[in-house]
């Protein structure tokens, strides 16, 4: 009987060890920006963005929903989801990679992080290692913040000649969020 | 049949997985049913987003088949309306119009009382219009008074987007005159309403609409005014930005909807319209940081 308590001690240690190198996203907010000489467009997504990282893997893990993109422009929301990022088909965008080196996730502090890995946007693979800072405060919670870059172009999201709507070669992306350890 | 049994270890083994799942997804509104808020003459289910408004302007040439002689209706003059539409809710337009063939004035309210969601709930978009038109145009012998002038018109549409290419529109119409177009004519009038959209490719699309009489005898010459016609129009829609062109070929007279609906003999005439949104909401510039 006391044998078995133990055991079942050791595991449940063992498991919320495991448990508490796994930190989830419980508030991500990513926007875009893209900066044309004649029209600036900018969008942010509060409420559709999913991530975790696993320290014990190093993994990184982001799910983006298209619809979750909130322009001030209507319209322009409309033609985001409908004819550039056809979020019907492809509804999210994904990023899995992993840490190139490992964080000291629990000693508080500001670090610089990079992760790679496959960033798949309109059913389009590439390999990219992005970049942020991980900020480890004393609660034991990460704030992670940063930005890179997408060419529409590399992810097939085609813009016409034609259109009217100026849309830069190159949209600046920014994410900031709060990991918090998962129970 | 004990080898499909599942072990609890297996399920032990599954059960971190199957929380890594983020939660389901929650059914969302359908967006984009139709490419705008008309078809060519008559209204889609769409209303401008909450705080846009949209300017639109159509032109309507004469008829085709005058030929070369008059360039096809072009050198015939157009008609000309013009409309302005502001979505006041999510959910509500209100707007104003004006249009040259018959100098009438209208306002409309549309409202959507339904809408589609996917992949699962509300299986049908549904949108309530209406309309009352005031004519300035002289004539003496129907118009005495100012109520005379009025007519009002009441749409119920049924919306639904079958696919990311193809959407189908039904409904009823019925259009009520103070004043009929001569004195055995009615007052009242219905129509069963039908229109498509086919997404060609992401910024093209093919339009078609049509509006059947529902009154006793209508397509025959014994009915209660000259024989009716079913005023149908095809047209195809091209997007650049924030303006959407639609081009096409109507059977209808006239250009407001009273007068598209009564078309009392077939035409053919050339058109176009044109429309810009634009935001009135403001808002933050996102993503932008110093």
């Amino acid at each position: 009987m006391v044998k078995e308590n133990k055991i079942s001690c050791w595991l449940f240690f063992l498991l919320t060890l495991l448990k508490a190198q796994r930190y989830e996203a419980d508030s991500l907010i990513i926007s875009f920006y893209s900066d044309a000489p004649l029209e600036k467009i900018s969008a942010e997504n509060q409420t559709g963005c999913y991530s975790y990282v696993d320290f014990r893997t190093d993994s990184v893990y982001v799910r983006v929903k298209i619809r979750g993109f909130s322009f001030p422009n209507k319209l322009m929301e409309e033609h985001f989801n409908e004819n550039y990022l056809e979020s019907d088909q492809y509804p999210f965008a994904y990023f899995q990679g992993k840490l190139i080196a490992p964080i000291p996730y629990t000693q508080p502090g500001t670090y610089a992080v990079s992760a790679q890995g496959v960033l798949l946007i309109h059913g389009v693979r590439r390999d990219r290692v992005l970049s942020g800072v991980y900020e480890v405060r004393s609660d034991g919670t990460l704030f992670l913040t940063g930005k890179f870059l997408v060419k529409p172009a590399d992810h097939k999201i085609t813009i016409p000649k034609l259109l009217w709507e100026k849309i830069a070669e190159e949209v600046e992306v920014s994410f900031r969020g709060r990991y918090i350890p998962k129970k | 049949m004990d080898r499909y049994r599942i072990s609890p270890i297996t399920l032990l083994g599954i059960a971190p997985l199957l929380l890594a799942q983020p939660p389901e997804e929650k059914p969302e509104p359908v967006i984009a049913t139709f490419k705008g808020t008309r078809l060519y003459n008559f209204h889609t289910s769409e209303t401008p987003a909450h705080r846009h408004l949209e300017f639109r302007v159509a032109h309507r040439f004469g008829d085709l088949r005058q030929g070369y002689a008059n360039f096809f209706g072009i050198d015939a003059g157009a008609t000309v309306r013009i409309s302005l539409g502001y979505g006041v809710l999510p959910w509500a337009e209100i707007g104003l119009e004006r249009t040259g063939a018959g100098k009438w004035w209208n306002g409309y309210t549309k409202l959507r009382l339904l809408r589609q969601t996917a992949p699962r709930g509300m299986p049908i978009s549904l949108t309530y219009i209406g309309m009352a038109f005031l004519t300035e145009a002289t004539d003496p012998l129907r118009y005495r008074v100012l109520s005379d002038r009025w007519e009002y018109l009441h749409q119920l549409l049924i919306a639904r987007k079958f696919s990311r290419r193809f959407s189908v529109l039904m409904g009823a119409a019925w259009l009520h005159q103070n004043m009929s177009l001569t004195p055995q004519a009615l007052n009242d009038w219905l129509w069963a309403l039908g229109g498509l959209r086919f997404k060609l490719f992401s910024r093209v699309t093919l339009i078609a609409e049509g509006a059947l009489p529902l009154w006793k005898n209508a397509l025959s010459s014994s009915a209660p005014f000259p024989n009716y016609h079913i005023p149908w129009s095809i047209g195809t829609e091209i997007e650049t930005g924030g303006h959407v062109f639609q081009l096409g070929l109507t059977s209808a007279a006239g250009l407001s909807e009273n007068q598209v609906l009564l078309t009392d003999r077939p035409l053919l005439r050339l058109g176009f319209n044109i429309s810009r949104i634009f935001s009135l909401q403001g808002g933050p510039t996102y993503g932008k940081r110093e």
